[in-house]
């Protein structure tokens, strides 16, 4: 047990399973930016599914929600500005976790449009699953928004610089 | 959980990450061969393409001097549509230069073309339009930018899967 919480202790601080999970992060938004970016009109239909943004908007949102999700992703995996980039993935999953309930309370039923894993046979299709998924996602994204340390990333290597300058 | 002291810099910056990923994004939607005509650049070649809404396309649907054109996908189009209502898809380019060879007859007579696809968050309506005029095809070409969605709400007549089989 005290094993166990010493884990978390340290991942909440910062350590190598942090950094695993901030660039594994990063890389599944890059993804699902990328794939989006490709086609724009695919994905401006998918957002129109879920009956939110007037449909004045929807070009609009299928153009730059891609762009953010793959900056945001880079910024991860890398680790440069990785409180600012996990604020923005944080909010941009608790926006889909809202919008995917709010279809399900519809009882709507369609591909998500999230993370463009049906290429690989993974179901998207809106439900509990999804929920549980971008839940654990977000979890992971407040962890990174409050870790003190951020190893194998620039902001480390700046800060070792800085330090040496001293 | 977040402590608020220490939020306001974060969230300044994130507000300046997002502001330049839409810029970049707009810029990618702008090189991109498939991305969305944000805003509707008057260019003088496409002089003949006409922007009507629903009311004025149910006008020249009642006088049979129009014919529609669907750019939707060909499944879209079984599923629902104007009635009478061609199918000619506004993309692939090639899948529409097949389509208007196909229908060649119907544009060398005296009718007023009316494009539409499924509403604003489609362009296939745009891009078709525009192949008709490089094409050139002499009379005005209209395009309903509302498409069938805009259609449909005003309660205009629309043709679903059941009630008629496509030609």
């Amino acid at each position: 047990m005290g094993f166990i919480k010493n884990s978390l202790r340290g991942v909440a601080y910062g350590n190598g399973v942090t950094a695993f999970l901030r660039v594994a992060i990063g890389l599944l938004f890059m993804w699902s930016g990328g794939a989006k970016m490709i086609d724009p009109a695919g994905f401006g239909k998918i957002i129109g599914f879920y009956g939110i943004l007037p449909e004045r908007l929807l070009p609009y949102a299928a153009a730059t929600l891609p762009s953010i999700e793959l900056l945001a992703g880079a910024l991860l995996s890398v680790g440069y500005r990785i409180k600012p980039a996990a604020l923005i993935t944080a909010s941009l999953l608790v926006i889909f976790i809202a919008a995917i309930t709010l279809n399900l309370a519809r009882g709507e039923r369609f591909d998500c449009g999230c993370f463009d894993l049906a290429r690989f046979g993974i179901s998207e299709t809106i439900g509990p699953g999804v929920i549980a998924r971008d839940a654990a996602l977000l979890a992971v994204a407040l962890v990174l928004y409050r870790a003190k340390k951020h190893v194998a990333s620039i902001e480390a290597v700046c800060e070792r610089i800085r330090l040496r300058e001293l | 959980m977040i402590d608020l002291a220490d939020f306001k810099k974060p969230a300044r910056e994130a507000a300046v990450i997002v502001a330049l990923a839409c810029v970049l994004g707009l810029a990618a939607n702008l090189l991109h061969p498939n991305g969305y005509r944000l805003v509707p650049v008057e260019d003088p070649a496409y002089r003949k393409i006409v922007r009507i809404d629903a009311a004025e396309a149910k006008i020249k649907f009642d006088s049979g001097a129009a014919v529609f054109i669907d750019t939707r996908s060909p499944l879209e189009f079984v599923a629902s549509g104007i009635p009478g209502a061609l199918n000619i898809p506004g993309s692939p380019e090639s899948s529409s230069l097949n389509a208007i060879k196909a229908n060649s007859g119907i544009f060398e007579q005296a009718v007023e073309p009316v494009v539409y696809c499924s509403g604003l968050a489609c362009d296939s309506s745009e891009s078709l339009a525009r192949l008709l005029v490089s094409l050139g095809y002499s009379r005005s070409v209209y395009i309903v930018p509302g498409g069938l969605s805009e259609w449909e709400a005003k309660g205009y007549p629309v043709r679903k899967k059941e009630e008629e089989k496509t030609e």
